[in-house]
Parts: structure tokens; C-alpha cells; sequence
């Protein structure tokens, strides 16, 4: 389980870029239930990208304190690391040009030495096995794995830097905004493919987008986050029954197909 | 009345021998909004940038496409400024990218203005805060010139891409291109944008190309459809005929896969009853 709770996050104003001091989390409280799917909702700016950063620990908050399986965050991260991960939304900048496909995803791999990456069980597995295994976890082709990133789409990238999300055999997996800049028809596989990996490898997610309709194809419950203010939480099957003000006219303003 | 007439619009990178957008047809009346839908890259912005002579690099534009009377493909530079400034609006999804980080959104709105409509300084002053009032981000009453006096960081990209709108729509071309112009907003920004490119076309008869991934908004918006895929359209039609009957194979996935992500969504918000 993860418990946030009452997080406070403020940055200082420089006057170099002439940006004002803000208060960008103020007095923020959530909970995801081990192996559950919270979805986190919110205009941009609202302050999502920021929870996301303190609750993998790049960040700390001001106020607060979040809990792993009931443990101080940073206590929990030195006695699990790499148990935490992350998928963002822009891909092209999170993996290193450079690198081939394999190389990618053997350096998660590898980065975890000694820490039970996924498929690392036996000392002598075939290091490229690995990763033809997870390329299969994300329905991507063997022969991808000598491509450099530019020489993929979109979705296939994606997918390459989900499955190095997954390498390390992650109990929680943080995906911030990571299907909106996909296609519609990449965003139902990749949903889909979110979905499987959750259950075959029972993570739990917390999974941000601005994509109401995204979200509750994939969550259990939501958060509403406005202007560093959690203002509603429900399940997804509730969802027609939200009250605040905030949650209402998003709801409302949604144009379904 | 026919506003434009595209033919055999073809879009070609000759250094690579790619052909970017291909035999591209279609045309647009008064009060119309054409609704382009397809997977990313398959030509889309291309085709757009096309008409508006704003492609990037070397590319070989051939075909035609009429605006009252004129060719747009290979128009001069000034005139085709021109008719970017006073006829033709384009609006992209990147709002961000459109200011200059180094001037308030007042001063940039107003010399919009300045250039567009040759106003004096005070006019054009008034006309930014007007824009921040269309769009909803100044309550009457309310002080347009908190908005103004901000600098673009300063803003929620779902604001600046509102305020993009309302420069747009106070242009008041005869047509608008809005290329994705809300796919990274919130549904309250998105549902803002929307309703305003809606009523300037009731008030005006504007007419509009739409391009989005979004089949809901595209349905909600378009009068006539286009599918593309590989630089070709697959498909064209009446856009509530294409949702309804979609004959190609690729229209079919698309609309089915949208489907499926908002299902869980519509179930939730209609079996939930009571939504008043
Ligand atoms: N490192 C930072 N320094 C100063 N301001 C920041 C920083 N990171 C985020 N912010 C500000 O915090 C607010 C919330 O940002 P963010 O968490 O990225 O929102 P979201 O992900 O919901 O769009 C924004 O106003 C943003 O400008
Ligand atoms: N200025 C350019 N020079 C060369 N190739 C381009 C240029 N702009 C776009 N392309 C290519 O043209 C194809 C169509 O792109 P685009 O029209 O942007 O697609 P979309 O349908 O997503 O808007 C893509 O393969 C893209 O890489
Ligand atoms: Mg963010
Ligand atoms: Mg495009």
C-alpha cells in the first residue's frame, strides 16, 4: 500500500526567470491499495508531474510523509531498490540515442545486479534472453532489439521504455502521462498491455493523465487534483456521482465518443 | 459558396524520395468544418502547412489549392502573409511554442494586432483584452490585464492554448485550420476551445479543418470527414455517415479502438444515472 499523506511541496521564485514562489502541493493526501490501479486527474499545472517526483523520491516534500507498505519512503527505497519505477510521457527523451534496443534494456537490467531483476534468477541466463523476454512482455518483434530509437514509432518506443520499466521486476510503477502523446489506436493497445503486465506481475499502479476517458478504462478509483488540491476521490464505477465543483465540470466538459 | 478547392495536393521529400502526403482532394464551403482524422504521420499537419506555405525544409509541393480566385501553392511569400493574417488562421496543439518567452501575452497578442489589422497601440491593446475575455479567462469585471501582463510561463498550457484561440477567432478569417489544438488539454479546456471555434462559426460563418485524434470531438465538431493514412486519404464522407458506416477497414479500427477506451467512461457516467 501507499499512503501520501497531507504532502506539501512549494518552489522558490527566481528573479533570473522573473517566475513567482508557488505553492504547487498543498496539503495533499492519497492512498493506493497494494496491487490497485489509482488514476490521478487534473488540468496541467495542477500539480501531478510534482506527486509523481516526490513519490519516487527525485524530489522531497516540505511538509508531509509518504509511506511504502507502511515504511518511511526513503527507508523503503534502500531496502528495495529498483522496486520503484517510472514511465513518462515524452519517451524520445528518456532513453539515450545511442543506445541499440538491447542495450536499453539490458542496462535496467543490469543496474539492478544482485537485486532479483526479472529473469536474473539464474547467473548464466543469456543476458540477450532477457531481453527478447521482455520485448515479448510488451508485444514487440525479437529483431527490434538492433534498433536505435529513432528508428522506431512512437508506440514502439513507448513500449520499449515500458518494458525497461518492467525489467527490473518493480512492485510500483509510476506512469505519468505515458500514453498522451500516443495515437488512439497505440493508447488502447498500450492500455491494454498496462493492464496484463499489472496483473502478470502484480504491480500497482499510479497512473496520471488529463485523459478522463483514459482513465477510467484502466483505474479502479480517481483522484481530482486542482491547483495542489486533491478535491475528490471515487471509485471509477462512481463516477457519475462526483459533487465538487471541480470533478463536476470536468466530468461534464468531457466530449465522449 | 466554395471557399477552397484542393486538388491533387502532393507533398514530396525529394531528398529522401519520401512522399510525405499524396493526391490530396477535398474541398471546403462557407460555414463548413471538415474533420481530418488518422494515425500520426500520416500527413495531416503536412498537408495543412502546405496550403499556408509554412512547410519546413525541402519540400516539393505540386497540385493546387483554391482560395477565392487564387492559387495558394506557390504564392508569393508577402501575399500568402497576408492571407495568413486576415483570411486563413492556423492554430497548432503547441501553445507553449507559439509565444516568445520574453514578452508578456498582452504585448504579443497586441502587436498581432498591430500587424494583422494595422491598429494603433491603445486599440490593439484593447483588442488583446478582448481576446482574454472571449475565451473565458477574464470574468466581466474582471481585470484582462492580470492575464496580459503575464509571461507565457506564467500560464497553464491549457490557458495559453485558450488565449491562442481567442487570437485566432478575433482575426475572424473565413478560415480556420486548428491542427490538434486541444489533445493535451483537460476536458474543461478542451470543452472551452471547442465551443468557442462553435459560435464564432454561428456568428461568422467560419469555416473549419479540424485535425484531431480525438473521434469524439471530431464527431462533434465536423460536418464532412477525412481519413488519412500514408500520406493518402482512405476515406471521405458526411462525418455522421463515416462514424456510423465506416467502409474502410483502417476507419473501422480506429473508431472501434476509441470505442473500447471510452467504454468503461460511458458506462460509469450513463448506467450512473442521475447526471443532470
Ligand atoms: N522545478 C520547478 N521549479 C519551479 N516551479 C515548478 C517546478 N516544477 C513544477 N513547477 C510548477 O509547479 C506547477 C505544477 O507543475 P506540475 O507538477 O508539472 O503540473 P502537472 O504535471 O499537473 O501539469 C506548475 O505551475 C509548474 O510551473
Ligand atoms: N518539414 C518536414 N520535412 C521532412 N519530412 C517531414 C516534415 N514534416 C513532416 N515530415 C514527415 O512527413 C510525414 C507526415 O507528417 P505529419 O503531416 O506531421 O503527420 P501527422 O498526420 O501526424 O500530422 C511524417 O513521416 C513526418 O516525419
Ligand atoms: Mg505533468
Ligand atoms: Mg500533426
Amino acid at each position: 500500500m501507499i499512503e501520501i499523506r497531507n504532502v506539501k511541496k512549494s518552489y522558490r521564485g527566481s528573479w533570473l526567470s522573473g517566475k513567482a514562489g508557488k505553492e504547487v502541493l498543498r496539503g495533499v493526501s492519497l492512498t493506493i491499495p497494494e496491487g490497485g490501479c489509482t488514476g490521478l486527474v487534473g488540468g496541467s499545472g495542477s500539480g501531478k508531474s510534482t506527486l509523481a517526483r516526490l513519490l519516487l523520491g527525485l524530489e522531497r516534500p516540505d511538509a508531509g510523509e509518504i509511506l511504502i507498505e507502511g515504511v518511511e519512503l526513503r527507508k523503503w527505497r534502500k531496502e528495495h531498490p529498483g522496486k520503484m519505477s517510472v514511465v513518462f510521457q515524452d519517451y524520445t527523451a528518456s532513453v539515450n540515442p545511442r543506445y541499440t534496443v538491447e542495450q536499453i534494456l539490458l542496462e535496467a537490467v543490469t543496474a539492478q545486479t544482485g537485486t532479483g531483476g526479472r529473469g536474473r534468477k539464474d547467473e548464466n541466463t543469456d543476458l540477450t534472453e532477457q531481453a527478447r523476454s521482455l520485448l515479448r512482455d510488451v508485444n514487440l518483434p525479437e529483431h527490434l532489439l538492433g534498433h536505435y530509437p529513432h528508428e522506431l514509432s512512437g508506440g514502439q518506443l513507448q513500449r520499449v521504455c515500458i518494458a525497461r520499466a518492467v525489467a527490473a521486476n518493480p512492485k510500483i510503477l509510476v506512469l505519468d502521462e505515458a500514453i498522451s502523446s500516443l495515437d488512439v489506436t497505440v493508447q488502447e493497445q498500450v492500455l491494454e498491455l498496462l493492464a496484463g503486465l499489472r496483473k502478470k506481475y502484480s504491480m500497482t499502479y499510479l497512473f496520471i493523465a488529463h485523459d478522463l476517458q483514459a482513465v477510467a478504462s484502466i483505474c479502479g478509483d480517481i483522484y481530482f487534483l486542482h491547483q495542489g488540491v486533491i478535491e475528490e476521490h471515487c471509485a471509477c464505477r462512481d463516477l457519475s456521482r462526483v459533487r465538487s465543483s471541480y470533478a463536476r465540470s470536468l466530468l461534464d466538459s468531457v466530449i465522449i465518443f | 459558396m466554395e471557399l477552397l478547392k484542393v486538388e491533387g495536393l502532393t507533398v514530396r521529400d525529394e531528398e529522401k524520395g519520401e512522399t510525405l502526403a499524396e493526391n490530396i482532394s477535398f474541398s471546403l464551403s462557407n460555414h463548413e468544418c471538415l474533420g481530418i482524422i488518422g494515425e500520426s504521420g500520416s500527413g495531416k499537419s503536412v498537408t495543412c502547412r502546405a496550403l499556408l506555405g509554412l512547410l519546413q525544409g525541402k519540400l516539393a509541393v505540386t497540385g493546387s489549392a483554391a482560395f477565392g480566385g487564387e492559387e495558394l501553392i506557390k504564392m508569393a511569400p508577402q501575399r500568402l502573409r497576408e492571407i495568413r493574417a486576415q483570411h486563413i488562421s492556423l492554430m497548432m496543439q503547441d501553445a507553449m511554442n507559439a509565444f516568445d518567452p520574453l514578452y508578456t501575452i498582452g504585448a504579443q497578442l497586441a502587436e498581432t494586432f498591430r500587424e494583422a489589422r494595422g491598429m494603433k497601440r491603445r486599440e490593439a491593446w484593447e483588442a488583446a483584452a478582448a481576446v482574454v475575455r472571449s475565451v473565458g479567462l477574464a470574468a466581466p469585471g474582471e481585470d484582462p490585464a492580470r492575464v496580459l501582463k503575464k509571461y507565457p510561463h506564467q500560464l497553464s498550457g491549457g490557458m495559453l492554448q485558450r488565449c491562442m484561440t481567442g487570437l485566432a477567432l478575433a482575426l475572424k478569417p473565413e478560415i480556420l485550420i486548428a491542427d490538434e489544438p486541444t489533445t493535451a488539454l483537460d476536458s474543461i479546456n478542451q470543452r472551452a476551445i471547442v465551443e468557442n471555434i462553435r459560435r464564432l462559426r454561428r456568428e461568422t460563418g467560419m469555416a473549419v479543418i479540424f485535425i484531431s485524434h480525438d473521434l469524439g470531438v471530431v464527431k462533434y465538431l465536423a460536418d464532412r470527414l477525412l481519413v488519412m493514412r500514408r500520406g493518402r486519404i482512405v476515406e471521405s464522407g458526411e462525418a455522421s455517415e463515416v462514424f456510423e458506416h465506416p467502409q474502410e477497414e483502417y476507419t473501422r479500427y480506429l473508431i472501434e479502438s476509441r470505442r473500447r477506451m471510452s467504454g468503461q467512461f460511458r458506462r460509469a457516467v450513463s448506467e450512473g444515472g442521475a447526471h443532470d
